[in-house]
C-alpha cells in the first residue's frame, strides 16, 4: 500500500507527525477505493492544506518540503490556459514569460495568476 | 436657501453618484420626493432638478447622501465573511467602547456626520455608524466605511516603430474611487465588502489591508473565516429543489487527480441545470473525489415586478462571495442571507 | 540562515512587492538563499500563489513533559486530537532531568531550550493559537518562561501535576490572557508537588492544592501524579479536548466530593513550614548519627 511509504517519515519528523499521518490516511483511503488510480493523484496546495489540516501556511510549506525532499511527491507547476488546458514545468525559473497556448495556437503572456502548483506522487 | 457648504456638498455627492450609478436610479429617488425628473443629461439633471429641489428643501443633503450610501455600499463588491462568538461581538460593539476608541483615533466626529471625500490621498475611514434600532438595548452592529483611490491601468493606443521593429503599447492611469465596508453584527458575523477590482481576481492584499485599517475598532483576534464550501456544494447538490430560487450559470470543479471541469451555460440568461447532460457529467465527476470550487448563479429576488435576479459568484477564497453587479441594500441583504442559509 | 529567517525574508519580499512582480523578485531572492532552503522556499511560494491562507482557527498544542521521562504521554494526546481540524501537536522535549537535578538549583538548561523551541513554534505557526499542555517539571518551565519573557503569550494553558508555587504572580505574568483560559488539573492523591515543595526551593504544591487564584481554574480529580494520561480514565478526551476546541471547561465531579486535605499535607504544602520541618528532621537525624558514630 502506498501509504506505508510514509511510515518512516512519521518517525523521522515527529513534529509534523500529525500532518504526515493525515496524508497517509488519505492515500490509504484513496487506494482502497480506487486502487491504482492513486498513482495519478495530483493535489494542489489548497487541497493538501485541507487534507493535512495544516492550519498555517508555514506549516504547509514545511510539510510539503518534507514530502518532496523524501520523494513522496514531486512538484509540477502548471501554466493554465484560458480554455482550461495546462502545460507543466518543474520549477518556477523554467517558466518563460510568454508561452504558446497549444489549444488555441496563440501566444500568451504568463503571470502569477496563471501558474498553479501541484504535487504528483512519485512511484 | 442652501448654505454654501451644503451647495458644495450637494455637488460632491452628485459627482460621486454620477460615477457610481445610472441616471435612472437617481431619477427613481427624485420621483419619491415628487421632484420632476426630465433632463437631457447628467449636468442638466443637477442644475435643473436636483439643486433647485435641495434649495427648496424638497429633500435634504442627508437624504441625498443616503442615496449615495445605498448606491455605493452595495453591489459590485467581493464579500469576505468572518465569525466570532456573539459575546465577543457584543463586547466589541459596546457604544462606550466605540466612542472612546473613535475619540482616540480622532474620528469620533464621524459618528455624527460622515466625511464627504472624493479621492483621498490614502485609504480613509469616512463613516462610522453604530446600528442601534432599539436605544434601550446594546447595538446591533457597527459599520465602518473606507474610501480609497485605486489607480487603474487602461490600454490607450499602440504604435509600431518601424525602425526598431518594436511594438509600443501605451496605457494611461486613471484614478477611481473605491468604497469598502466593514460590518460587524451582534450575532458575530463580520463582513468585509470590498469594491471589485478591474485587473485582478485576488483580494488577499486588500483584505489584509482592510483588517489592518479597522483593527483598533475591530481587532481580528477571535475571528475565524466563515467557509462557504457547504454552500458551494449545496447549490449544486440541491439544484432541483433550489430551481425556484437560483438560476445556475457556471460551475467549476476539481478532483484529486488534478482534472478541472468547467461547465457554462451558453449565455448568461440560460439555466445550466436545464441541461441534463452537463449535470450528469458533473455528478459523475464529483462522485469520484471531485469537489466544487466555484459556482456562478443568479439569485431570484422574490415579489419583484418585473422579475429581478442578482448575480452571485461563490469562488475564490473559502469565505468569499461576490455580487458583481449593482444592487440595492435590500437585494444585497437577501442574497447574503441566502448564501448563509445555503451554507448551514 | 535558518528556516525562520528564510520565511521572514520571503514574507517581507512578498508583502513589499507589487503582485505582478512577485515571482520575478522571489526568483532573484532565491539566488541569495542557501541551497538547502530552496525546497522550503518553493513550497512556500506554492502556497502563497495558490491563495492558501492561515486558518484563523488553527491551533498548535505544545506539550512539555516532566522529569525522568521523554514525554511518552505526548503520543496519547496526539492520537486523541488527530481528528480536530487544523490542530497540530508539537512535543517539546529536553534532556532527561533526574530527581537530583529537580531538587538542585541547576535547572536553567531545560528552561533555555524550551524557551527557544517555543519561540520557534510561535514564529513558524504564528497564524495559529498556541496552547500549552504541561506536566510536572514542564509546568515549572512554563512558569519561568512567562515570568522572564513578557513577549511570549499563549492562548490557553493546561497544567497537570503542577509544581509551580501557589503564590505565583498570575496577575502580573498573564495579564493579557482572558479569564478561564488557564486550567490547573489537580490530583488530590498527587504527592510529588508536595515533595517538591518541602525538599527544595522554588517549587510549590499547586498540583495538589490548586492555586486558588481568580485567574486560574483549578479542577480536582482523584488522581495520582500521572493518572491524567491513564487511557482508562479518558481524561484527555473528556476534559482537555472540549477546552482546547471550544474553550469549554467540563467540571469535575470530584471538585464537590473530594475529602478535606489532611493537616500534615497542608503543613508540608506550606513551603516555609514544610522545609523547616523537613530540614529540621534531617539536621536532627544527622546530629543523632554523628553522636552515634
Amino acid at each position: 500500500m502506498f501509504a506505508k511509504k510514509l511510515s518512516p517519515l512519521i518517525h523521522s519528523y515527529p513534529q509534523e507527525a500529525m500532518a504526515l499521518k493525515r496524508i497517509a490516511n488519505y492515500l490509504e483511503d484513496f487506494e482502497k477505493r480506487r486502487g491504482p488510480a492513486v498513482y495519478k493523484i495530483r493535489l494542489d496546495p489548497m487541497r493538501l492544506f485541507e487534507i493535512i489540516q495544516a492550519g498555517t501556511t508555514s506549516r504547509l510549506a514545511v510539510v510539503v518540503k518534507i514530502l518532496i525532499d523524501e520523494n513522496i511527491f514531486c512538484r509540477e507547476l502548471i501554466v493554465r490556459f484560458p480554455l482550461g488546458n495546462g502545460m507543466s514545468f518543474l520549477s518556477y525559473s523554467e517558466i518563460p514569460e510568454v508561452i504558446r497556448d497549444p489549444a488555441r495556437d496563440v501566444e500568451m503572456e504568463i503571470n502569477s495568476d496563471s501558474i498553479e502548483a501541484s504535487y504528483v506522487l512519485v512511484h | 436657501m442652501l448654505t454654501p457648504e451644503d451647495k458644495k456638498l450637494g455637488e460632491i455627492i452628485f459627482r460621486l453618484l454620477k460615477n457610481a450609478t445610472s441616471q435612472s436610479v437617481v431619477k427613481e429617488f427624485l420621483k419619491t420626493k415628487r421632484v420632476p425628473i426630465s433632463a437631457a443629461n447628467w449636468d442638466e439633471l443637477f442644475t435643473k432638478r436636483i439643486e433647485p429641489a435641495l434649495t427648496q428643501k424638497q429633500f435634504t443633503i442627508d437624504e441625498f447622501r443616503s442615496l449615495l450610501q445605498s448606491v455605493e455600499e452595495y453591489g459590485r463588491q467581493h464579500c469576505f465573511l468572518f465569525t466570532c462568538t456573539p459575546s465577543r461581538a457584543q463586547a466589541l460593539l459596546k457604544t462606550t467602547r466605540i466612542e472612546s476608541l473613535a475619540k482616540e483615533l480622532g474620528i469620533d466626529g464621524l459618528l455624527k456626520k460622515p466625511l464627504d471625500l472624493e479621492l483621498p490621498n490614502e485609504p480613509t475611514i469616512v463613516d462610522l455608524r453604530i446600528i442601534n434600532p432599539d436605544p434601550t438595548k446594546e447595538p446591533a452592529g457597527l459599520v465602518i466605511k473606507i474610501v480609497e483611490v485605486r489607480r487603474i491601468r487602461k490600454f490607450s493606443s499602440e504604435d509600431v516603430d518601424q525602425l526598431t521593429g518594436d511594438l509600443i503599447k501605451r496605457y494611461t492611469f486613471t484614478e477611481k474611487r473605491s468604497v469598502s465596508i466593514a460590518h460587524l453584527r451582534s450575532d458575530g458575523f463580520l463582513e468585509l465588502r470590498i469594491a471589485s477590482q478591474d485587473n485582478q481576481t485576488r483580494y488577499h492584499d486588500l483584505v489584509r489591508a482592510m483588517l489592518g485599517k479597522i483593527s483598533t475598532l475591530i481587532p481580528h483576534d477571535g475571528f475565524a473565516i466563515y467557509s462557504l464550501s457547504a454552500a458551494k456544494a449545496k447549490i449544486y447538490k440541491d439544484r432541483v429543489g433550489l430551481a425556484q430560487d437560483l438560476r445556475y450559470s457556471t460551475s467549476t470543479a476539481r478532483n484529486d487527480l488534478g482534472a478541472v471541469m468547467q461547465l457554462s451555460s451558453s449565455a448568461q440568461e440560460d439555466n445550466l441545470s436545464d441541461d441534463d447532460g452537463s449535470m450528469g457529467a458533473l455528478d459523475t465527476f464529483l462522485g469520484l473525489d471531485g469537489h466544487v470550487t466555484g459556482t456562478n448563479v443568479f439569485v431570484r429576488i422574490p415579489n419583484m415586478t418585473p422579475e429581478r435576479e442578482v448575480h452571485l459568484l461563490i469562488s475564490g477564497d473559502l469565505n468569499e462571495f461576490a455580487v458583481p453587479a449593482a444592487c440595492s441594500e435590500g437585494e444585497y441583504a437577501y442574497v447574503r442571507e441566502k448564501v448563509v442559509s445555503l451554507n448551514s | 540562515m535558518n528556516t525562520r529567517e528564510a520565511i521572514e525574508l520571503l514574507e517581507g519580499t512578498w508583502n513589499n512587492t507589487i503582485p505582478n512582480k512577485r515571482l520575478i523578485q522571489l526568483n532573484i531572492l532565491k539566488m541569495t538563499i542557501p541551497e538547502e532552503l530552496h525546497s522550503l522556499m518553493d513550497s512556500w511560494i506554492d502556497a502563497k500563489l495558490s491563495g492558501v491562507q492561515d486558518n484563523p482557527s488553527a491551533m498548535t498544542v505544545v506539550l512539555i513533559h516532566g522529569i525522568q521521562t521523554d514525554g511518552a504521554w505526548h503520543k496519547q494526546v496526539e492520537s486523541q486530537l488527530q481528528d480536530v481540524s487544523h490542530l497540530n501537536v508539537k512535543s517539546i522535549g529536553y534532556e532527561c532531568v533526574t530527581a537530583f537535578q529537580l531538587f538542585s538549583p541547576v535547572r536553567r538548561g531545560p528552561i533555555k531550550k524550551v524557551t527557544r523551541d517555543i519561540r520557534d513554534s510561535i514564529f513558524l505557526d504564528r497564524g495559529a493559537k498556541i496552547i500549552i499542555v504541561a506536566h510536572s517539571f514542564g509546568t515549572y518551565i512554563v512558569s519561568k518562561i512567562l515570568s522572564e519573557n513578557s513577549d511570549i503569550e499563549f492562548d490557553k494553558i493546561i497544567f497537570c501535576g503542577s509544581i509551580i508555587p501557589t503564590d505565583y504572580r498570575w496577575d502580573t505574568y498573564v495579564k493579557s490572557m482572558p479569564r478561564e483560559s488557564i486550567i490547573n488539573d489537580v490530583g488530590t492523591r498527587d504527592f510529588y508537588p508536595v515533595l517538591a515543595t518541602f525538599t527544595s526551593f522554588g517549587y510549590g504544591a499547586s498540583g495538589r492544592k490548586g492555586f486558588q487564584s481568580p485567574r486560574i481554574k483549578d479542577r480536582y480529580f482523584d488522581y495520582g501524579h500521572s493518572d491524567f494520561f491513564d487511557p482508562k480514565r479518558n481524561h484527555i478526551s473528556e476534559y482537555w479536548k472540549p477546552f482546547l476546541i471550544e474553550g469549554r471547561i467540563v467540571e469535575s465531579e470530584w471538585d464537590t466530593s473530594k475529602p478535606k486535605t489532611s493537616f500534615p499535607i497542608l503543613l508540608f504544602c506550606n513551603p516555609w513550614l514544610g522545609r523547616t520541618i523537613f530540614f529540621g528532621i534531617i539536621i536532627v537525624f544527622i546530629v543523632i548519627l554523628m553522636n552515634i558514630f
